[in-house]
């Protein structure tokens, strides 16, 4: 089916154009709901509220099919930024102590699999995986983060830092975990 | 931006991977939410449908005004006292589910013979109850089959409801029933029939309401109307809550069409002014003498354009009545002269020399008191702007101040001259339109649900123009302030 067409009849309402966005681009949208989420019911959640903003507004996407995908990413992005935000959480506290520097492994992180990934950033604590999903994965700019997240640029950058040593330490973990089993 | 090796790998698993879900699922909780395709056809066959149908009322309204206006009078009710209860004829309860029937031989009037004798009469019946237990019933209008005319009111009698069959005996019977009756489409239901005398019988011919749901029926429906909504409860989960706020998060449209079918009863106030200082004045204290009462109604379709910022454009269509009633006295002057004393002259012997009769001369005054009925009827486009004020931060008032432009008038009836002559109205009141009135609204809205709402507004509206043409003596403007009710439908 033509992407256009497609475009055209969404704008217009159309409910099989809807429809068609709905079974394309689910799996793509649910993952990145699910990286910024800490349940599935929390992904499925921002899931439907970003496809319903999508469908919706779809008359204000002007561009050609390869930015489609970003313009959603960004929608999606924002619907679970938002959600978060509205959660009353605290802010992290970071413990004085540096954590301790660990040996990196090249491959480690190679033998991982997505939900691994996804289950080990779970163990960051909030602002980390939000600020570590928009830079590393996602590719946004410490200014653009500070402003998503209304923190300071440098805050961003120091969020960061702690973010990738939490993570590194996780992986080597699970991979010693996954060593030792396979020993048993 | 420096990434590790690692760090890439994660943003080319992640960044662009996938993560299989449900799409059926995913569709049937956005769908609801979705902005559905815009039914402006919906709405234009919806108010095109709405404006023909005020029309072809409207029209119907106007034309059907019977030329014989003048016979719709009221006579004194020494008279006739059924007439005095005609008001209600046509009217047949529910109570009279079964068939009502008569034996005609119990009818105590004149010339029975030409009622039991004719076969497929038809022609109308009355039946008025004069109190707890007695009846009485007037033929008008009766024919033979072949159209030989038999009378009109000939039979009438009091009769005792023991006369009349047993299903007739409820005192919850209507007081007056006026309606039709042809025996050649006669559906006499023997079952009904007490003494089976078929060919004797009258049967009126009526309309048989809807037969009633049973019992066993509703209490079906209202168990799986009920069952029904509590699956709907079940359904609904968070994400219902969450929709919610998120609806009321959408962007209002700037402008909102609503459209309101209303009626409204008005209490007219009519300035009458002679137009010189001539015999006009006369006319005037005549028109004033007569008119015994005034009323009026109006019923349309208003369209109304409202912005979030609360202006409200209005327009749409109306038709508007005011009903004048006139009442005078009618004197009739009988006189009689009849054979009254005899004067006689005898001679002597005895014999009768002259005779002369004297006449004696009898005036009988009579006098009936008669209705006319004036009808004034306006077809208008309103054209109208206002704006809604919130008062205790509560209540929304409507404020409107418009004019009607009148696109069609007629008015018909009967006035008097200065010689208290009864004169047809529209001889000297043949106008087509009357120009545009002004008026003033003020109301307020009771939601009912999402897009529908309970319209309540007083209004006032002053005929700018005068409802008599150039050739009557007098002006006459209208002023209506009246109660509207309407309801508020939401189109978009």
């Amino acid at each position: 089916m033509n992407f256009k067409k497609i475009i055209t009849a969404a704008e217009n309402r159309e409910p099989w154009a809807q429809r068609k966005i709905v079974d394309s681009y689910s799996s793509y949208l649910f993952l990145i709901a699910k990286r910024y989420s800490d349940s599935i019911e929390d992904a499925q959640d921002i899931l439907q509220d970003a496809l319903v903003l999508i469908i919706n507004n779809i008359q204000q996407f002007k561009s050609g099919e390869n930015m489609f995908k970003p313009w959603m990413k960004r929608i999606c992005i924002n619907t679970a930024l938002g959600k978060k935000r509205k959660k009353s959480y605290t802010h992290e506290t970071y413990p004085g102590e540096m954590m301790s520097d660990v040996v990196q492994e090249p491959k480690a992180v190679q033998k991982l699999k997505v939900n691994d990934i996804l289950a080990l950033l779970q163990y960051l604590p909030e602002l980390q995986k939000q600020v570590f999903n928009l830079y590393i994965i996602d590719g946004f700019k410490h200014t653009e983060i500070a402003g998503m997240l209304d923190i300071g640029e440098s805050t961003s950058r120091t969020i960061l830092t702690r973010a990738r040593k939490k993570m590194q330490s996780l992986i080597l973990e699970q991979n010693k975990i996954r060593i030792d089993e396979s020993l048993r | 931006m420096n990434l590790s090796d690692n760090e890439k790998y994660l943003r080319d698993l992640l960044g662009e991977g996938e993560e299989l879900i449900d799409t059926e699922m995913v569709w049937d909780n956005v769908e609801p939410r979705l902005k559905k395709k815009r039914k402006r056809r919906f709405i234009i066959w919806w108010f095109g449908s709405g404006f023909l149908g005020l029309v072809v009322l409207s029209f119907y309204l106007m034309n059907g005004i019977p030329d014989e206006i003048a016979q719709e009078t009221v006579p004194h009710a020494k008279y006739n006292p059924i007439a005095q209860t005609n008001n209600d004829a046509g009217i047949i309860t529910p109570e009279l589910e079964k068939e009502l029937e008569f034996n005609s031989n119990n009818l105590n009037g004149s010339d029975n013979s030409k009622l039991n004798n004719v076969a497929n009469k038809k022609g109308e019946i009355n039946i008025a109850k004069n109190n707890r237990s007695n009846y009485d019933i007037n033929f008008y209008n009766l024919e033979s089959s072949n159209g030989e005319f038999l009378g009109m009111n000939n039979f009438n009698t009091n009769n005792s409801i023991n006369k009349f069959p047993l299903s007739y005996h409820d005192n919850s019977i209507a007081d007056n029933i006026n309606t039709k009756f042809d025996e050649s489409e006669n559906k006499i239901d023997d079952s009904n029939n007490i003494d089976n005398e078929k060919d004797n019988k009258v049967n009126i011919i009526r309309a048989i309401p809807d037969k009633e749901k049973s019992k066993s029926e509703k209490e079906k429906e209202e168990k799986e109307k009920a069952e029904k909504e509590k699956k709907a409860k079940k359904k609904k989960t968070s994400s219902d809550k969450k929709k919610r706020k998120k609806k009321k998060k959408r962007k209002k449209r700037a402008w909102k069409i609503y459209t309101t079918p209303y009626a409204a009863v008005a209490y007219p106030i009519r300035s009458l002014k002679p137009k010189a200082n001539d015999g006009s004045t006369a006319l005037k204290s005549i028109r004033n003498d007569y008119e015994k009462s005034l009323d009026a109604y109006e019923f349309g379709l208003n369209l109304g354009f409202a912005h979030k910022r609360g202006m409200v454009f209005t327009t749409g269509l109306n038709y508007n009545r005011i009903d004048e009633r006139l009442r005078y006295e009618e004197v009739e002057i009988e006189e009689t002269i009849e054979p009254g004393t005899i004067s006689v002259v005898v001679d002597g012997g005895g014999s009768i020399v002259s005779e002369e009769i004297g006449m004696i001369q009898t005036t009988t005054i009579k006098t009936r008191d008669i209705s006319l009925y004036n009808k004034y009827s306006f077809v208008n486009i309103p054209v109208g702007v206002g704006g809604t004020i919130l008062i205790g931060g509560k209540t929304n008032i409507n404020i409107n101040l418009g004019m009607d432009f009148n696109l069609f008038f007629k008015a018909d009836g009967y006035v008097f001259n200065e010689n208290k002559d009864v004169i047809r109205l529209k001889t000297i009141m043949k106008k087509k339109a009357i120009g545009p009135s002004l008026w003033l609204n003020v109301g307020t809205a009771f939601p009912l649900n999402k897009n529908t709402a309970l319209t309540a507004s007083v209004y006032v509206k002053q005929q700018l123009g005068s409802v008599s043409n150039e050739e009557y003596e007098l002006r006459q403007k209208f002023m209506t302030p009246g109660v509207n009710l309407g309801v508020r439908f939401l189109m978009r």
